[in-house]
């Protein structure tokens, strides 16, 4: 390309900057407050994030920006998906520290992880070119890797961290096989591979390149049958990983998915609509039915991610115009409940499980009736329910995939939502309906200890209002939002 | 006075019956717990405060054949939905009705509810906010989100203070009506597909070729036909309204299901209606069914609060009758829609009187009572004219909207208005039999022998609605000549354009492309 490689507007990269940099610094700052600096260091993320935060506004990209000679490219989609990685660190941050002194962990690594893995996310949707997406994909993901297995003495968090790992390689793999596009294209820009897939010569090994690279983003998107590392991994991985694990990773690899068949491979559109619509099926369907009974709140969202990442795909399959905002707009809802769900989980969990189950909740509205209000709206944010983000969110969505007449497929989203009722609200009937168990008798005594603890400590509660909040304003007055985002659509 | 009605008509006067509750509710939740004496009273007052504000909306209306008491605020304005409500004929008494009862049902909780006062109050409060704004809603997204608001709290007053199997019966309630719904927001996303608005005003205006019509017809009719209910959607409702405490069963009953019915007539008969002239023969068909079979399922039944529940089904069949009954005039139409406001009334009533007997003793099995009427006469009294009213014995209210519906029916298609006649008399059976044993005969248990009689609190809330029943039943004609209007207008817009002599919707390229594939060969008949 004829962009030289000092060119463009290099200040774009500011707040990914600030990101790596903090994370660099956070790998120093660990060493001299050695010993109990946790809050310390989560402090001072926080701080670097708000900077970070503050330089994406300022520098907001309302023109694109191609940097580093066309391999990234800035604009206003971009920028949006990185505020809201920025806005789900933040509060991953706020939990953080708390939950790991409650697990007993050390800082350590944590939160330098964390902030490399967020930096891979900002990119992504910047990222213009095959192989900047798939180093990109790597910086997301391979931190996740060691934070997955981050609660070493858990053979659950273990059992994450090594699995995750192990599935995460060969997706990585897969995805590598996108090769073939290059092959048969000559180019591994996607505005060019757009151009020259008409006139492509070896259609079976274009085809051939297309599925890997599908498969490859069905894995890191979660959807069936690619599906079976989620359960574990949100289980095994503390909690508040999980918590940033399935909104952030799902913001990053959603827009980048859709940028990636919207802008590079629409002359495809015919077989990857294909492929997506029959992806979309499965998951939506395998996803709530085995949340139908899950016991467990960490493994039950863990299916309602699944569950939702088939909805989300309706947005990619009707890929219009209406469906890059339905679908950043359905992500930043999604985010909200599900962080706001999981900080409430890690307030609640045992040590001994870093869990919390339904019959846990039993009796919660009485106990802590803020923390179950909170934890209703999540549920019925994702169910979709009126005056929640969800709802305006699959509004939206389900409009797009309407305009763009995919109705079958709508129809069995919308049943699949039905059955979804069921399973959310159980969580708001143990904690509204069913009184809490009365404690076992005196010889599982040691057991007490082992009972959710009954103060939802500040910073949970803090993220889990803020997440509430955010549902509800977005639920009822989501227009400058619905603006920004059909201004930063591509 | 003058001045304060003028003042009123103003005044955003919908607007104030809508959110007045909820600004209770809001009030209360800053309330402590403790103080339950001062949070009842003040949800009573502030129900009370709303009702007698939505009295002016009769003082300010021009005949209610057209909207009045609009007010349109832009909300949404990148996907085109604003607050626009408004109120005609149609739904004047269905607000009323909503305002009038909120407090009736708060009172009769005073003594019922002994947990979690706080919260039900507020949820009390809620039900009354959503229950009135689905039915001044003009825009079909507001709508929706009326419509939905009112299942959470619902769920709750059933889940949390119902009896025996309330989860069970909370569960199952959701999941039904939420079939319903998701169904009908497709429908309604379908709609702003082709029209590019979710205004209620313009799209019954415009109106889809008949072939699409059926479709979003059918999703709208499974929504509303789960929450009239309909045969065979009717089962949820039994353990919801036997489970539910009373004033939940009172709400449920009475403005619940009208929800479904006020459903059919405001928007699958204003915006579907080829649809529902083609649909309207199987409707019928399904009614007359909800009639006889509700009634023969009431004369089965041996638990008192399950049996009023199902005679729900058989009464709310005469209101589908009505609805669907197209004639050349719109007789049975008005019959369903003071039918509606009737039936709220008198079974609203019932599951109060219920409740009184069960705050008593415990229980609602019918054996366990018998000779009552000695020992509770007042008691007496107002059952008996609330069951002559549910029978539809003339002079009182449910005759009326029987009435006028059989007439209509009969017009429609004389064999099923037979037949629905035949379920006037059953349920004369059923209830009359149930009567029998709770009142009539030796009062042989002794725990019944001490039961103390009304007292003032359950007269109050008791006594307007007799009257009620009274004045509809003796002299309908106000109630009717507001009604009227607005129904005419309905049923002549879904005749003119049935008879083929309107010119289908163009907006929009998919519109436009199916109009010219159906049209030719498919035109619409008007015959039902």
């Amino acid at each position: 390309m004829g962009v030289s490689f000092a060119a463009g507007n290099i200040l774009s990269l500011l707040p990914v900057g600030v990101i790596v940099l903090a994370a660099l610094l956070l790998v120093l700052l660990e060493v001299l407050w050695a010993g109990r600096a946790n809050r310390r260091l989560a402090g001072f993320g926080g701080l670097a994030v708000v900077v970070a935060g503050i330089a994406q506004l300022v520098y907001f990209p309302l023109l694109p920006s191609p940097v580093l000679g066309g391999a990234l490219r800035f604009d206003g989609f971009a920028a949006i998906v990185a505020l809201t990685v920025l806005a789900v660190l933040f509060l991953t941050l706020i939990v953080s520290p708390a939950h790991m002194a409650r697990m007993g962990l050390r800082g350590g690594e944590y939160y330098a992880l964390l902030f490399l893995s967020a930096s891979g996310m900002m990119l992504l949707p910047a990222a213009r070119g095959l192989v900047s997406i798939i180093i990109c994909i790597e910086l997301l993901s391979l931190p996740l890797y060691v934070l997955a297995g981050y609660n070493r003495r858990l053979a659950f968090s273990r059992e994450a961290g090594f699995k995750y790992f192990l599935l995460g390689a060969f997706a990585s793999a897969f995805m590598i096989y996108a090769a073939f596009i290059w092959g048969t294209t000559g180019t591994l820009s996607l505005g060019v591979i757009a151009e020259s897939l008409p006139s492509a010569g070896n259609r079976a090994l274009l085809l051939l390149g297309l599925g890997l690279l599908l498969v490859g983003f069905a894995f890191k998107a979660a959807l069936a049958p690619f599906h079976a590392w989620v359960p574990d991994v949100y289980e095994g991985s503390p909690t508040p990983v999980t918590g940033f694990m399935a909104a952030a990773v799902k913001v990053a690899v959603f827009a980048v998915f859709l940028r990636v068949l919207m802008e590079g491979l629409m002359p495809l559109a015919e077989f990857w609509r294909l492929a997506l619509y029959v992806l979309a099926i499965i998951t939506m369907c395998l996803g709530n039915l085995l949340a139908l009974h899950q016991m467990s709140l960490k493994r039950l969202l863990a299916y309602s991610a699944i569950t939702h990442a088939g909805y989300l795909v309706l947005g990619l399959i009707a890929a219009n115009a209406e469906a890059v905002s339905a679908v950043l707009f359905y992500l930043i809802a999604y985010s909200a409940a599900v962080i706001g769900s999981l900080a409430l989980v890690a307030a609640w969990a045992t040590r001994r499980t870093d869990d919390v189950y339904i019959s846990d909740l039993r009796g919660m509205a009485e106990r802590q009736p803020l923390a179950a209000l909170a934890l209703t709206f999540f549920m019925l944010s994702l169910i979709g329910f009126p005056i929640t983000a969800g709802f305006v969110g699959k509004v939206l969505l389900f409009y797009a995939a309407y305009k763009a007449g995919y109705i079958a497929l709508l129809i069995i989203a919308i049943i699949n939502t039905m059955v979804s009722v069921y399973y959310y609200l159980r969580v708001v009937q143990a904690m509204y309906f069913l009184p809490r168990e009365q404690p076992e008798d005196a010889a599982e005594g040691g057991l007490k200890a082992a009972a959710p603890v009954s103060v939802v400590a500040w910073p949970y509660l803090t993220v889990a209002l803020i997440s509430a909040v955010a549902i509800v304003v977005l639920g009822l007055v989501p227009r400058s939002l619905l603006v920004w985002l059909s201004m930063c659509s591509f | 006075m003058d001045a304060l009605i003028q003042m009123m008509a103003n005044a955003p006067l919908l607007s104030i019956i809508i959110f007045l509750p909820l600004a209770g509710a809001i009030i209360i939740t800053l309330m402590s717990p403790a103080k339950s004496h001062s949070i009842k009273w003040f949800a009573f007052w502030a129900s009370i405060a709303t009702f007698l504000i939505s009295l002016f909306l009769l003082a300010g209306g021009g005949g209610f054949e057209k909207f009045s008491h609009i007010e349109q605020y832009t909300w949404l304005p990148q996907i085109g939905v604003s607050y626009h409500i408004g109120v005609d004929g149609i739904s004047l008494w269905l607000v009323l009705l909503t305002t009038f009862l909120l407090p009736i049902s708060i009172l009769s909780s005073f003594s019922a509810i002994r947990k979690r006062e706080k919260e039900y109050y507020i949820l009390l409060l809620l039900m009354g906010f959503a229950l009135t704004g689905t039915f001044v809603s003009l825009d079909l997204f507001l709508f929706f989100l009326f419509w939905e608001s009112v299942l959470i709290p619902m769920y709750l007053l059933i889940g949390i203070w119902g009896s025996g199997r309330r989860v069970y019966a909370a569960t199952k309630f959701v999941l039904y009506t939420v079939v319903g719904s998701f169904f009908m927001l497709l429908a309604i996303i379908g709609l702003y597909v082709h029209f590019g608005t979710f205004d209620f005003i313009y799209l019954r205006s415009h109106i889809l070729p008949p072939e699409l019509q059926t479709w979003l017809f059918l999703a709208f009719f499974l929504a509303f036909a789960i929450k009239v209910p309909l045969f065979p959607f009717h089962t949820w409702l039994a353990d919801a309204h036997t489970e539910a405490p009373t004033a939940g069963s009172v709400l449920l009953a009475a403005l619940l299901l009208k929800m479904g019915g006020y459903g059919f007539i405001r928007f699958c008969l204003a915006l579907f209606p080829d649809a529902s002239v083609w649909a309207a023969p199987w409707i019928m068909g399904l009614a007359v069914i909800s009639i006889i079979y509700g009634a023969l399922v009431c004369a089965a039944q041996t638990d008192l609060k399950r049996l009023i529940a199902l005679s729900s089904v058989a009464h709310m069949g005469f209101v589908m009758l009505g609805i669907f009954s197209f004639a050349n005039t719109s007789i049975g139409q008005v019959g369903a829609t003071i039918q509606m406001v009737s039936h709220g009334i008198t079974t609203g009533a019932l599951f109060l009187l219920v409740g009184v007997i069960y705050e008593r003793r415990h229980t609602r099995e019918i054996a366990q009572f018998g000779g009552l009427a000695s020992v509770m006469p007042q008691y007496y009294n107002m059952f008996l004219i609330t069951m002559l009213a549910s029978v539809g014995l003339p002079a009182l209210n449910g005759f009326v909207g029987e009435f006028l519906i059989l007439l209509g029916a009969f017009r429609a298609d004389w064999a099923l208005g037979g037949l629905a006649t035949f379920g006037v008399v059953l349920a004369a059976v059923y209830l009359l039999t149930m009567f029998r044993r709770v009142f009539h005969g030796e009062c042989t248990k002794p725990e019944n022998q001490k039961l103390l009689d009304l007292n003032v609190r359950e007269f109050v809330y008791l006594v307007p609605l007799v009257l009620l029943m009274l004045w509809i039943g003796l002299y309908p004609k106000p109630y009717l000549s507001v009604i009227k209007p607005a129904v005419d207008r309905t049923v002549r817009a879904v005749m003119r354009i049935s008879s083929g002599s309107v010119e289908y919707a163009r907006s929009g390229e998919k519109a436009a492309t199916a109009l010219a594939q159906v049209l030719p060969e498919n035109a619409p008949g008007g015959d039902g």
